[in-house]
């Protein structure tokens, strides 16, 4: 039956709104999901970052956990990627003006160490460079394109994935938003 | 999910490129729609369009407002002037957008003497669609995912069997979508479609929102979709009330 009435339809409305609020309190989410380590490792936005191990270019084996407590951002690149070429200054200069306290993590795929190499020293990048010879970590983080970005909280949780190309902007205002501020006189 | 369609050596990112069919059959369904109101369909979809393009551009106006040390610690000035045009996503905010499209919207709509109810009703039906094809683009990226089910229907997603929030959003859109498009003689009244799919899609964002895994939280777990929702049922409600009678026509 529709209401025909003023009061009918006012009288519908409180019922629609203690209703309403009643489902929203019933449904809210709960303390322990709110938590985002509560939920499974994904490459996704809330979820715990996956761990994984990887050689750097000078030889040794780093995991991802052992940047717990400082920023990470985790850039999937390759040599012949242009886009990945434009964002590196970007990344170098925010590796340089945070003064560690946010890590830049460069994830190279399927590449041999000396091609990697050259383009490194080439760039001049003095982040860790990991290489992902066979594209395992790749395919963990569901990199389709590149370059793949993924900004990690100091807890390791995925803030925010990206695909394509990063800006200087868009990493200095997430940064901040993480509390994560640039050491004075580097910029 | 398929986050990017591949066409030879061209990756083009498939949710994008939903949204933008999702909003241009969006704008021709409030056209046509208006069109059997009395309104010069070509305006009706040049508003929306001035109104879409205002807000994408005052979207990004607001994040570079919002976060000006950021910009302006760019140096030369050339480049953070490049940094603020190069289409870059993750660099708009929401709410600014909102706010200049809706402005823009009013400000053609007044230039152009439209009557605003009849276009609010054009615009609610298109909007059904765009919301539509958001899910489509959500179903293709992986976002606005659900919790996770033992239903047989559950979709494999990030590590578990979940509620393919997604469809049931978008068959609950077409099926508002249909409804109002086949009762539209009957919903003529101005005003009255803009109410009714106000009502539809609040309830739908009160039910679906309580299935989702990635809703937006604030003070302490409440989900904001689901408030939004519900601040739009009363405006409707509220809306119906106010041009109701009080009292019976036969009584007076």
């Amino acid at each position: 039956m529709i209401p025909r009435l003023r009061t009918q339809w006012l009288a519908l409305l409180v019922v629609m709104l203690v209703v309403g609020l009643a489902w929203i309190s019933a449904t809210r989410v709960s303390a322990t999901d709110i938590n985002p380590t509560g939920r499974p490792p994904q490459p996704v936005a809330g979820h715990p970052a996956p761990d994984f191990q990887l050689v750097s270019l000078d030889g040794e084996t780093r995991s991802l956990a052992e940047f717990r407590g400082r920023t990470v951002i985790l850039n999937f690149w390759a040599t012949w990627c242009g886009p990945c070429r434009v964002e590196i200054p970007a990344l170098e200069a925010t590796w340089q003006g945070y003064g560690g306290e946010v890590v830049i993590i460069g994830v190279n795929i399927r590449e041999d160490a000396a091609t990697v190499s050259r383009y490194v020293d080439e760039l001049g990048v003095s982040y860790p460079v990991l290489l992902d010879t066979d594209g395992t970590v790749g395919r963990l983080y569901n990199v389709q394109a590149f370059p793949t970005t993924y900004i990690i909280s100091p807890d390791g949780v995925v803030i925010e994935p990206y695909t394509g190309m990063l800006s200087e902007p868009l990493l200095r205002t997430r940064l901040a938003d993480l509390g994560a501020s640039p050491v004075e006189g580097v910029e | 999910m398929l986050p990017l369609l591949r066409i030879g050596p061209l990756s083009v990112r498939t949710p994008e490129l939903l949204l933008l069919a999702g909003l241009w059959l969006g704008l021709e369904a409030a056209s046509r729609l208006g069109r059997e109101r009395g309104l010069d369909p070509d305006r009706v979809f040049a508003l929306g369009f001035n109104a879409a393009l205002a807000g994408l551009l005052g979207s990004r106006l607001g994040f570079v407002l919002l976060h000006l040390p950021a910009y302006s610690a760019i140096t030369p000035l050339t480049r953070a002037l490049l940094s603020i045009v190069t289409p870059l996503p993750g660099t708009e905010n929401a709410a600014a957008g909102l706010v200049v499209g809706l402005v823009a919207g009013a400000y053609f709509a007044r230039r152009w003497h439209m009557p605003v109810l009849d276009l609010l009703d054009s615009y609610a039906l298109g909007g059904l669609v765009l919301l539509a094809f958001g899910m489509l683009a959500n179903l293709a990226s992986g976002d606005y995912y659900g919790v996770a089910t033992v239903l047989p229907w559950g979709i494999p997603l990030w590590g578990a069997s979940r509620h393919p929030l997604q469809a049931y959003v978008l068959l609950a859109a077409v099926g508002l979508l249909a409804l109002a498009w086949r009762r539209r003689v009957v919903l003529a009244e101005p005003g009255l479609t803009t109410r009714l799919i106000l009502i539809g899609v609040g309830l739908m964002l009160l039910v679906f929102e309580s299935l989702r895994a990635d809703s937006p939280v604030f003070a302490g777990g409440l989900r904001f979709w689901q408030i939004a929702g519900l601040a739009g049922t009363v405006l409707a409600l509220a809306w119906f009330a106010w041009r109701a009678p009080l009292t019976e026509p036969d009584a007076r």
